[in-house]
């Protein structure tokens, strides 16, 4: 019953950027996203929605990453959200 | 089951990885944490206290009146003052005076030449008299228990280890979720106890899992906020607030508006704290009241003040918890918060921490929460046993032996726990007086049940000891606490003793079904490796849902 080898990634180096960019990569992805709201928004309330609203959203991040195919795409769509927050942190400060 | 091949295959992979990574933690997460929701009810049955009602009202003054004559200098201090429920008496601490925090107190000719230490001072609550300078380190079996269920015996980076092991429980509830999100409806009724053992497991992962979610979601979530919520604030802090902590603080905890006080500072002796929170405290209804505390900021100054905390124990409603802030010099009162009044974040911060420790809805609240941690318990166990199982296949024969290792290592650091924290509860009252020494007893006794299971392999053996000696030793720790305290559990509730009676029946209860389990599974066994031969000629009916 283990999950069918076929369909895994079988390169060491892809499965230790997988997991960089599911735990790490989703982890700045998703503060800055954070950051990006609460220079817009009033960061009291952003701060303590995000308290626990984060963890959720860290989470499918997670999944995404694993459930995008190559390691290098789901990196993309990390840091163009980092890129496009930082943007909006920039405009709002 | 996903559509796609490949998205159910690589979710599977998550779901098993993430689960087998973070088994012995979470299990001794869940199951740590199911008895650390009794935490005060233990710590009462340890040290026999009977029940007694909260003291609402405590003279404040005197409190500070025997500081003082303990040589210790009072002005311009904080003082947290607090009475404790459990165990009868008053916390005094006080941080060390140092001229950094407070400048003015040099050049203050009024201050005396009193000691500057920090204070921690356990008093009596009906004499007012000292019981122990500087309290020594917890003593309590419940608490020990509530530790240990953030690892906070690991040093330093233990609760942040235990935060991260929710959040990857989480990941694994997610995943979990989504594998089987198609068989839901289909399955749900399904529990095949005959046939192969691989079935039983994963119907009994997949049905405790699917019950149990919202409440294991819910812990994954909350344990990581209270784990490593910091985690998330630290870029923030270095990015956004230039790592000016102070600042940030401010933002998420943002100070009550009041009045600057720009005057020079002066001794303020005729203040009294009794006057200014007793009308307050009189009204309470003490049953109701889980904790009261009161916070003196610079004490006998002119800015000092004073914030009364109170906490109910919610049993009528989910929000609950109210609190005061009073300008000692005038006696102003400069926020009011009644029971239903919470802050945006205040009421995330209470609602998390609420739903985390099962403080509201009353005892029947905190037995579900047990009986469903039990089952989260069980949930996972049963996973490591699908694991097992799923590589008893020619195919994974060069790594037979590893697998097996692994597998009788993570059951035995998991079910040893269970006997272990039964053998604990019969040490504390066996030798009451020498906690420390038991507490190391228990972790080795845990280890050793490591071993062993190391060195007996089968996990079958390995539950059933762990269950046959947690049934014994838990069906001892009524019997040994009748013998110590006198306090029988057919006669402590009529004496006044609930906490007593409740765990020694807990244990009764527990004890008797963990014997029972454990002659049950010989039986089921026996039959599974009856039928072991016939079983692979025969087709099974139904499709596995995991494969």
């Amino acid at each position: 019953m283990p999950a069918n080898k076929k369909y895994l990634i079988k390169s060491g180096w892809t499965k230790a950027s997988k997991f960089l960019a599911a735990f790490l990569g989703s982890l700045i992805a998703l503060t800055s996203v954070v950051m990006a709201f609460s220079s817009w928004l009033d960061p009291y309330t952003v701060l303590w929605t995000a308290s626990y609203w984060s963890f959720i959203v860290w989470i499918f991040l997670m999944l995404l990453v694993y459930w995008i195919k190559k390691a290098w795409v789901g990196w993309l769509i990390l840091v163009a959200i980092t890129l496009v927050s930082a943007l909006f942190i920039y405009l709002g400060n | 089951m996903v559509k796609n091949k490949r998205s159910y295959n690589v979710f599977f992979n998550v779901h098993t990885v993430s689960g087998i990574v973070i088994t012995i933690g979470l299990f001794v997460i869940f199951l740590a944490g199911a008895f650390a929701l009794f935490r005060t009810e233990i710590d009462n049955w340890q040290y026999n206290e009977p029940d007694h009602p909260f003291r609402t009202v405590i003279d404040y003054d005197r409190i500070l009146q025997l500081v003082e004559q303990q040589g210790y200098e009072t002005m311009g201090r904080f003082f947290a003052i607090r009475y404790l429920k459990k165990g009868d008496y008053i916390d005094v601490f006080s941080g060390g005076l140092t001229d950094k925090n407070d400048s003015t107190l040099i050049t203050d000719n009024t201050t005396g030449t009193g000691k500057r230490e920090r204070i921690s001072m356990r008093l009596n609550p009906e004499s007012y008299t000292l019981l122990e300078q500087s309290p020594a380190g917890e003593k309590f079996l419940g608490t020990y228990i509530y530790d240990l269920h953030y690892f906070r015996q690991i040093p330093i980076v233990g609760r942040q280890l235990s935060g991260l092991v929710a959040l990857f429980f989480g990941l694994a509830v997610i995943s979990g979720i989504i594998v089987h999100w198609k068989k839901v409806i289909p399955n749900f009724f399904t529990f095949r106890i005959k046939g192969s053992i691989k079935n039983l497991w994963t119907d009994a992962h997949v049905a405790l899992g699917v019950l149990g979610l919202p409440f294991q979601f819910m812990y994954a979530i909350t344990g990581a906020y209270l784990g490593v919520g910091g985690i998330l604030l630290l870029p923030i802090l270095f990015i956004q607030y230039g790592g000016d902590a102070q600042k940030l603080q401010e933002t998420v905890y943002p100070r009550i508006e009041m009045e600057d006080f720009t005057g020079p500072t002066q001794r303020l002796d005729s203040i009294s704290i009794n006057g200014l929170i007793h009308p307050e405290l009189e009204l309470l209804d003490p049953d109701q009241i889980r904790s009261v505390e009161v916070d003196i900021h610079d004490y006998q100054k002119k800015q000092g003040r004073l914030a009364l905390d109170i906490s109910y124990t919610g049993k009528t409603q989910f929000m609950t918890g109210a609190g005061k802030g009073i300008r000692l010099a005038d006696g102003q009162v400069f926020y009011d918060k009644t029971r239903d009044d919470y802050s945006y974040g205040g009421a995330i911060r209470a609602a998390l921490i609420k739903l985390h420790y099962a403080t509201f809805g009353g005892f029947f609240m905190k037995i579900t929460y047990f009986i469903l941690a039990i089952i989260t318990c069980y949930a996972i166990l049963s996973g490591v046993m699908i694991w097992l199982v799923a590589r008893e296949k020619k195919t994974q024969a060069h790594k037979a032996k590893f697998n097996r290792n692994v597998g009788a290592i993570f059951i035995g650091a998991c079910m040893g726990l269970f006997p272990a924290i039964a053998l604990f509860f019969c040490l504390v009252k066996l030798f009451p007086n020498s906690f420390g020494m038991m507490s190391n007893i228990f972790l080795l006794f845990w280890l050793a049940y490591t071993v062993y299971s190391y060195f007996i392999k089968s996990p079958f053996k390995i539950n059933k000891h762990a269950l046959l000696l947690a049934g014994g030793l838990g069906l001892l720790i009524p019997v040994l606490n009748g013998i110590q305290s006198g306090l029988w559990f057919w006669k402590s509730l009529d004496m006044g003793y609930p906490d007593s009676f409740f765990v020694d029946v807990g244990w009764l209860f527990m004890g008797s079904v963990s014997l029972f389990s454990a002659i049950c599974v010989k039986r089921l066994d026996a039959k599974k490796t009856r039928r072991k031969p016939e079983e692979k000629v025969r087709l099974n009916p139904i499709k596995n849902p995991l494969d």
